[in-house]
């Protein structure tokens, strides 16, 4: 199974990220999911926080092309990317197909902002 | 023991010079946009250095050396430096503009790495920096 995410355009911290999660190579999936997420990193560690999320489907097949449309609150501390030679941070939108015994393929794009 | 112990807490917590305050005239900005500080204290005829200071704070992974039998061990602690400074004088009246420049981090307070902007005054004897007043905080958004 392949995924493709397709933004609407950028959005403004505070407001509305809309766009949709297409299936570019069917499979069967237990679950499909998009979420905007913020990445730090330092030169030892990296986690990441989910700060809005959606279950676009549960358990089923999905066939080549189907679109499943999406609209996440964007924060609104949500910035640039900030790359520093200590580390950084980037937020991004995610999605991501849950699949049973096997690797799960996962979509990633960096989350377009436009000024307030 | 006690001396070296006394020189790691005189690093975490440096002399301040309690007679020189600043006020700002705000606490949250943009970068690109300028920030007013003015100085209060300053003492006639003494020239007053106002900084601009982005501090970052990141998780590092410490090892301890290995001793006797046991193998070392890793640890997760908290470092620091200075990611960007610049410094302006006051102006005779205590004045002084500070711009946030716009390619640097914005404030963010985070599990792995964090930036934070401070603001401190020092004053300038016959060339030589006198100790820094408290750091007054102002918090950049992007």
């Amino acid at each position: 199974m392949r995924l493709a995410l397709e933004l609407d355009g950028p959005a403004p911290p505070g407001g509305e990220l809309r766009g949709r999660v297409v299936v570019a190579e069917g499979g069967t999936c237990r679950l499909l999911e998009v979420a905007i997420r913020l990445c730090e990193r330092s030169r030892d560690y990296a986690e990441e926080t989910v700060f809005a999320h959606a279950i676009l489907t549960r358990e089923g097949e999905r066939r080549d092309g189907e679109s499943f449309p999406f609209a996440l609150p964007v924060p609104v501390q949500a910035g640039p990317p900030v790359n520093t030679k200590w580390g950084g941070l980037n937020w991004e939108v995610r999605a991501r197909a849950d699949m049973a015994l096997k690797r799960d393929p996962e979509v990633r794009q960096g989350l377009p902002l436009t000024e307030v | 023991m006690i001396g070296i112990a006394f020189t790691y807490w005189r690093k975490a917590n440096p002399r301040r010079d309690p007679s020189v305050a600043i006020e700002l005239d705000r606490h949250r900005v943009r970068r690109g946009q300028e920030v007013r500080a003015l100085v209060a204290g300053m003492p006639e005829r003494t020239a007053v250095e106002v900084s601009l200071t982005c501090r970052v704070h990141w998780d590092q992974r410490k090892r301890s050396s290995a001793s006797g039998d046991s193998r070392g061990s890793t640890t997760r602690v908290v470092a620091e430096a200075t990611a960007w400074e610049d410094f302006a004088q006051a102006s005779p009246s205590g004045e002084a503009h500070l711009r946030l420049p716009a390619d640097q981090p914005y404030s963010h307070e985070g599990s792995v790495i964090s930036f934070a902007w401070l603001i401190t005054v020092r004053t300038m004897v016959d060339g030589k920096r006198g100790r820094p007043s408290m750091p007054v905080a102002v918090w950049v958004d992007p």
